[in-house]
């Protein structure tokens, strides 16, 4: 083959592999690079959530930084209600306080930093926590407590929301169970978190909550 | 990107205008992959490997290249991003010096765009998600040959290229790496 001859070989062979890619990045990619970077649980101060669930307004949002329990966190105020989260590049975590109360005096029975999504997030993925404890109430009441949570990555969706279309989210399906006393409970839920906005989605059984506002904090 | 790298090919005589006999080659490159574009805020830099088959006439230079790079987590976890891309690209050289008379060494720079595709993995122990992205190259260096060797040190900024409809509206996301490389080359 002559240098000319294969000089356009090349040039052909180039061009065609320079189409396929064209045609390729028409379709473009499944946007994993796009949720690897992304942050799908922002607590950025001044955030703020509005969700509607069977006609009832919530609204979230993130007012500041403080110190719980000797521990840095982000303090959101969850319907009016204080709550206080960390995030580290492993896991968020929710400060959980259980009291009980007993002849007027009120007893700790839980105060720590509880696992409720482990991160990064990735289909599939799985976590659980178990914490037990025994507290003594009043010197003869023994409460054997269990707070255990268990979390799976279930699927990537697009979700529709009076907010917008939030694509990419994370459907993420939550099972806590707490075991104290009077104070026990089991919940299962699903949630759907969005890339830069967090929680966009939660369902409770057939009960559903979805974002109707959002206003990203600076 | 393909615009570029044609109107690239063309403009700076390439194949067209290169030397009477074109000469195949073959070669590898190891160097060190940087993530950017939000991905550093979690991911860490990693290793690179590549092999690379080239076809070269004059200063011009059409390459074959396969290379792959695990990105794992910043914080001790299980966590790794690994990337493997095959990509098409065309690379001039210029600058091109002999370091004295009768030597048969020559050095230089060298300016490369690329085209690729890339197959992407994220897994968390077991837990995997895979995907793919289109992403576009352009890089320089510095080489150096010696009879059939040709050693190349030099930097290549990748672009991977994402976009999803978003409603009415079009998420377009783009991934921006560095990559530090060296690599060694036989021609034949």
């Amino acid at each position: 083959m002559s240098s000319s001859a294969a000089a356009r070989a090349v040039l052909v062979a180039f061009c065609a592999v320079g189409s396929f890619w064209l045609m390729s990045a028409a379709g473009c990619g499944d946007m994993t690079f796009y949720r690897a970077k992304s942050d799908y649980f922002p607590l950025v101060p001044g955030s703020r959530w509005t969700y509607e669930a069977a006609g009832y307004t919530a609204i979230d949002s993130v007012v500041g930084d403080s110190s719980v329990a000797g521990r840095a966190c982000v303090v959101v105020l969850r319907d009016y209600a204080p709550e206080y989260w960390t995030k580290q590049l492993t896991a968020v975590r929710q400060f959980v306080h259980l009291s009980a109360n007993r002849g007027g005096q009120e007893y700790v029975l839980e105060e720590r930093y509880r696992l409720v999504y482990a991160l990064p997030l990735v289909e599939g993925a799985t976590w659980d926590e178990s914490f037990r404890d025994t507290v003594v109430l009043m010197g003869t009441d023994t409460v054997f407590l269990k707070d255990s949570v268990s979390g799976r990555v279930a699927a990537i969706e697009d979700v529709e929301t009076p907010a917008g279309t939030f694509i990419q989210c994370y459907r993420v399906e939550i099972h806590r169970e707490v075991a104290a006393a009077e104070l026990s409970f089991t919940a299962d839920y699903s949630e759907w978190l969005a890339p830069g906005v967090g929680l966009v989605k939660r369902r409770t059984g057939t009960e559903e909550q979805v974002l109707t506002g959002y206003e990203p904090g600076r | 990107m393909l615009s570029l790298l044609i109107v690239s090919f063309l403009t700076t005589g390439g194949l067209a205008s290169a030397a009477p006999v074109g000469q195949f080659e073959a070669g590898g490159q190891i160097g060190v992959l940087f993530p950017g574009s939000g991905l550093e805020n979690s991911h860490a830099s990693a290793a690179l490997f590549g092999v690379s088959l080239g076809y070269e006439t004059g200063p011009g230079r059409v390459t074959l290249n396969y290379g792959y790079a695990g990105l794992l987590a910043k914080q001790a976890s299980p966590y790794r991003f690994d990337v493997h891309e095959l990509s098409v690209g065309y690379g001039y050289e210029f600058v091109r010096r002999q370091p004295g008379a009768g030597s048969t060494s020559s050095l230089g720079f060298e300016a490369s765009a690329a085209a690729g595709y890339g197959l992407l993995s994220r897994t968390l122990v077991s837990a995997r998600e895979t995907g793919k992205a289109p992403a576009g190259h352009i890089g320089v260096g510095f080489f150096q040959r010696q009879g059939h060797s040709r050693l190349s040190l030099g930097l290549d900024n990748i672009v991977f290229i994402e976009s999803q409809p978003d409603g009415s509206a079009r998420t377009v996301s783009f991934a921006y790496l560095i990559a530090l490389k060296g690599g060694v080359t036989y021609v034949f």
